[in-house]
């Protein structure tokens, strides 16, 4: 019943509210958004906090020891403490904010085959073009037409 | 997250005994909490760096498709694209594809980050955190390679029966 014709026309609006509203609630509760985020935007305000910082790319070198990270929202400056961090790499760090939002790095963790990561995704999102085709030709066979055989070859 | 490889290969795998369209279901299952949670961000935010004005928290509200009450109502809700007798089973296999998705990304360790399972009723994140978030890519290549040997294997008894 829930998946019929007759119950399309309030089951769909009813699914898109529902998940409209979960939407919402996800992007605007502040206990939803990890306290890193805010760290992200404000990294003053996190002095003394130890937190992860998962699959950052290297954006920039500062000096020795020092980068420039991104993620998804804003960059950060990184302490890497003596790890030897190429431009474009991958990194999960583990550490803690200074005074002056600098993240100083704990342990480092790099991820080598990022690009691979890539082409692999591409490959996936092939795979799964050739994936739809079967979904959608073999499952919108016409209905109502039905011919079952009993045993001995007899229609039904 | 596993990549996109390992995570349909999680799904075809399993399912060469199933029949092609609830495999392929299954295997569109296991892509959907990506494609609904994590692809609008990527292009929202690719969006951001040319210079579109973006809204905070526009690309944070996708990530409810990557939690299992989300992908179950978007399963839901794609099965109506179907014809009315696959839709309950449809749904099953995208709900299935999707969960073995989760589980899988499950094992990873983000150093505690983890995934918000249990939301809308809870906010605490999980993780089982016993592989790397990239560890199963060196090992995709050999496993695509390994299900398409399978399908075509399938593949082609199924079409010698058919001639028979």
């Amino acid at each position: 019943m829930l998946f019929s014709d007759r119950s399309r026309p309030v089951v769909v609006p009813c699914l898109v509210l529902a998940l409209g509203a979960l939407a919402w609630t996800w992007a605007t509760i502040p206990t939803a958004t990890p306290a890193v985020y805010a760290c992200w935007r404000a990294p003053q305000t996190c002095a003394g906090q130890a937190h992860a910082l998962t699959l950052v790319r290297v954006e920039e070198r500062l000096g020795s020891d020092r980068v420039r990270v991104r993620s998804h929202t804003s960059t950060l400056r990184v302490d890497l403490r003596g790890f030897p961090a190429e431009i474009g790499q991958i990194l999960t760090l583990q550490g803690t904010f200074d005074a002056d939002g600098l993240f100083v790095a704990q342990t480092v963790r790099a991820h080598p085959w990022r690009p691979f990561k890539w082409v692999l995704g591409l490959v996936g999102l092939l795979g799964l073009g050739g994936l739809l085709p079967a979904v959608f030709t073999v499952m919108r066979r016409p209905e109502g037409v039905r011919v079952v055989l009993r045993r001995g070859g007899e229609r039904a | 997250m596993p990549d996109l490889v390992t995570h349909l290969c999680s799904a075809l795998l399993p399912g060469v005994g199933l029949r092609l369209d609830r495999a392929a279901l299954l295997a569109l299952g296991t892509a959907l909490p990506d494609l609904g949670g994590r692809v609008p961000g990527i292009v929202l935010y690719g969006l951001g760096r040319i210079g579109v004005p973006v809204p905070d928290g526009v690309g944070l509200a996708f990530g409810v498709l990557h939690q299992p009450v989300g992908v179950s109502l978007l399963a839901a809700l794609l099965s109506f694209t179907l014809p009315e007798r696959e839709r309950p089973i449809a749904t099953v296999a995208l709900i299935g594809g999707a969960l073995l998705h989760l589980a899988l990304d499950l094992l990873q360790d983000h150093r505690g980050f983890g995934y918000a399972l249990l939301f809308p009723f809870s906010t605490a994140r999980y993780e089982i955190g016993v592989i790397a978030p990239e560890a199963t890519v060196p090992w995709a290549p050999a496993l695509a390679l390994l299900t398409a040997l399978v399908w075509a294997v399938r593949l082609w008894r199924a079409r010698r029966r058919r001639v028979r």
